[in-house]
């Protein structure tokens, strides 16, 4: 430290900039190769729940009581991937949690962007007070909701049907709310009055100008709201009873009881039940970051 | 700004409100609600009546015992249909239990246990069956009674026990016989037990890893050795309790001495010895286990494993003890056919019920029956030829039970006991450090009781 401190002081400032980005000096090299250990350790850090799901998977049952316990499965053992998915109608599963979360996102984005719409471009009485109320949502406790909506939704007949897992999210969410306004208050006021220039009405503006500059915004709502509708456990647990409307996340719980856990199988299934966002998360990183940066906090939803 | 967390406490409180309604109103009114107008509501013998009845078993047990009775049952009630829903994991199942009795959609029958079956009853979701076991003549002397006492509050009897959780301990004969250890005997100590645990822990290969455990974990079960060393539990009443135990220093040494199996011993693996291994026993590394019943059909699946039971050991007590809690069915209060429910009901758990003796074939379960606890299919199962099935009767004359005290406190304390022994069992505290802290805060609690009802 002191060494190279007592070089560089011998050279203008302006300078040193300009050679260590030509040339990168020790010290450069040096803080690269940190950052990169330790953004390696903790890729690999993150990366063993996810091994440990795979090789489980392809364990006999034996194997997954092996003491100490081994990483390498031996022999292999592929049949626990027909197996899991056969177990239960995961088919069935599959498509529960595909409708349900599709329409969950679709409804999300919409309601929520328009709703945040409302926040970022209209003037009327007591705007900030209901943007408070709808912000505030968001500390009370999911738990404290669940018995309030049962009976809501009781009322409603739509108890054992996809309905009370898709319906509320064409309500908007507060999160997502709040993170559409802010993205609209980035967006120049100017655009909004040149289209009322140009004859469009406020629900043009909307549709045309705003929405289509919003794309990074709608697509981490999307994304926030995907990941959250395909693992959601409570939800389906309470609302649904019947075997034909259950989800991927209440049929895997089937593998596990107070008495036994079938880890071999249970892991084959939670392997492919997470190949969907798996894909969703690489293709849609971009916004999951975006939606990250715009906030500051992504991980109060996710 | 300074509305906001006024405004918030506002909706809290509102909605705190709603949930609470929501668990009051099937209590108090219990056949209330839109099914109202059908007045008695019982469907007369042409009529199509469903229940649902919910349940937490394993696959096993659902696929040879539920559905078959299911079928059984219909058979001779054709105008009822019964609806499973099986749940297999308890926090799950109780999770959805309990919304749908605050919701008023409870299943007609389901399958609590002990803790919850009072927490439930004291609520008023289940429905009292003293007047059906009256008029059907149940012989309730029939059923064990520290079990029955259980299920009953202020003298009502709410639910049929269906078994209870005895513990023995397993062991694999095969690691006795190569370490030369004589098996257990009846009247073993758990001077004994160390010194047996002792003997079979190995360090085959010398890696200074132990590669073969005395006993696998079974910490859990702490008040068992509580038990036996002081003949009572951890209130000096069960139901009204003013006076923690815990601070007896025979408690603390019973507590300290599970600990030590894992830490100073180390015939007993901690939790980072045992990863996530779901049973020692069955992956034959460990010599011992003690659990109950429901485990026997994993350890008969598993190729090579010959075990066999014996009693708990014994502690200064000098007598046998044993654990009183089991599983039972209810009836919920809310229900549209009570009448049907209780004929389910008693098709499961009644003496000579059909259910309990569908259950003896699986040998998964200790019956809370007389009658059934001495059948030969219970005592000489054709599954386990010769073994110590009596084991699980061992401590008859002393049941306590795991949830003690059964009263709404117990929820509180479950947490404060499981945050302090926690500490214990990875050696940041020991036993008389923690039961000092947690002395304090049950002194607490039993001082505002109230707070808790």
């Amino acid at each position: 430290m002191a060494d190279s401190s007592t070089t560089i002081s011998q050279t203008p400032a302006a300078q040193v900039s300009y050679v260590s980005a030509r040339h990168p000096g020790f010290k450069y090299i040096i803080t690269r190769a940190l950052i990169y250990l330790i953004l390696i350790s903790g890729a690999l850090f993150i990366f063993i729940p996810l091994a440990w799901t795979l090789s489980t998977s392809l364990k006999t049952e034996a194997q997954t009581l092996a003491y100490p316990p081994t990483w390498i499965p031996n022999p292999i053992q592929w049949r626990n991937y027909p197996d899991a998915l056969t177990a239960r109608p995961f088919d069935r599963y599959y498509m529960n949690t595909f409708i349900i979360t599709i329409l969950s996102v679709i409804g999300q984005v919409l309601s929520s962007s328009l709703v945040a719409y409302g926040f970022a471009r209209f003037r009327f009485p007591g705007r900030n007070l209901l943007f408070m109320v709808v912000l505030s949502t968001l500390m009370i406790p999911f738990h404290l909701l669940i018995i309030p909506r049962f009976i809501l939704f009781r009322y409603l007949g739509w108890l054992d049907t996809l309905l009370p897992l898709i319906v509320p999210n064409f309500f908007g969410g507060a999160f997502s709310i709040f993170l559409m306004r802010q993205y609209f208050q980035t967006i120049p006021l100017e655009l909004d009055e040149a289209a009322k220039i140009d004859g469009a009405n406020p629900w043009q503006t909307f549709w045309q100008i705003l929405l289509p500059l919003a794309k990074p915004a709608l697509g981490a709502v999307a994304v926030f709201e995907f990941m959250e509708a395909w693992q959601d456990f409570l939800g389906p647990l309470i609302y649904l009873s019947s075997d034909r409307n259950y989800t991927v996340s209440v049929g895997l719980a089937a593998f596990r009881n107070d008495y036994f856990t079938a880890w071999h199988l249970y892991m084959a299934a939670a392997a492919v039940a997470m190949v969907v966002p798996l894909i969703v998360f690489f293709l849609a990183q971009r916004y999951f970051i975006s939606g990250v940066a715009l906030t500051g906090s992504g991980g109060s939803k996710g | 700004m300074m509305k906001l967390p006024k405004l918030m406490f506002l909706t809290a409180l509102l909605v705190a409100l709603v949930a609470f309604t929501g668990c009051g109103a099937p209590a108090a009114a219990p056949s209330t609600g839109e099914q109202s107008g059908d007045s008695a509501a019982q469907a007369p013998a042409d009529e199509q009546a469903t229940i649902k009845w919910f349940l937490r078993w394993d696959q096993n047990r659902v696929d040879n015992v539920a559905k078959p009775l299911i079928e059984r049952f219909q058979e001779e009630h054709p105008n009822v249909t019964v609806e499973l829903e099986n749940i297999g994991s308890s926090a799950d199942y109780y999770t959805k239990l309990q919304t749908t009795v605050a919701g008023g959609t409870a299943p007609d029958v389901f399958y609590p246990a002990t803790h919850i079956a009072y927490a439930l009853a004291s609520k008023g979701a289940i429905l009292p069956i003293d007047d059906y076991i009256a008029r059907d003549n149940i012989d309730l002397s029939q059923y064990e009674p520290a079990v029955l006492d259980l299920y009953t509050i202020d003298g009502k009897v709410y639910c049929l026990p269906l078994d209870r959780a005895a513990l023995v301990v397993f062991y694999n004969k095969k690691m006795f016989d190569e370490a030369g250890v004589a098996y257990p005997q009846e009247g073993w100590t758990w001077d004994d037990f160390l010194a047996t645990a002792q003997a079979l822990t190995k360090d085959f290969d010398g890696d200074g890893q132990i590669d073969q455990f005395g006993v696998d974990q079974f910490r859990d079960y702490w008040p068992m050795v509580v038990w036996s060393n002081t003949g009572h539990g951890l209130f000096d009443d069960i139901r009204h309790p003013t006076k923690f135990l815990g601070n007896e220093p025979e408690v603390i040494n019973s507590i300290q001495w599970v600990a030590d199996l894992m830490l100073k011993y180390q015939v007993m693996p901690t939790d980072e010895q045992r990863a996530d291994i779901s049973d020692l026993f069955a992956a034959q590394k460990a010599a011992m286990q003690v659990v109950g019943h429901w485990r026997i059909p994993l350890y008969l699946g598993t190729e090579g494993l010959e075990f066999d039971f014996a009693p708990l050991p014994i502690g200064k007590f000098g007598e046998p003890v044993n654990r009183a809690d089991g599983s039972c069915f209810a009836i919920s209060a809310q229900t549209k056919y009570p009448d049907i429910a209780w004929e389910f009901v008693k098709f499961l758990a009644a003496p000579g019920a059909e259910g309990v003796n569908m259950l003896l074939n699986l040998n998964v379960m200790t019956p809370a029956l007389e009658e059934f606890q001495q059948d030969e299919r219970f005592l000489n199962p054709e599954s386990l030829p010769g073994s110590n099935k009596a084991a699980f009767l061992a401590g008859k004359e002393h049941l306590f039970t795991m949830y003690d005290p059964i009263h709404p406190m117990y929820a509180a304390f479950d947490a404060a006991w499981k945050q302090e022994l926690g500490e214990v069992w990875i050696g940041a505290a020991t036993a008389e450090e923690a039961m000092a802290r947690l002395s304090q805060q049950v002194e607490e609690m039993l001082a505002n009781l109230q707070d808790y009802e």
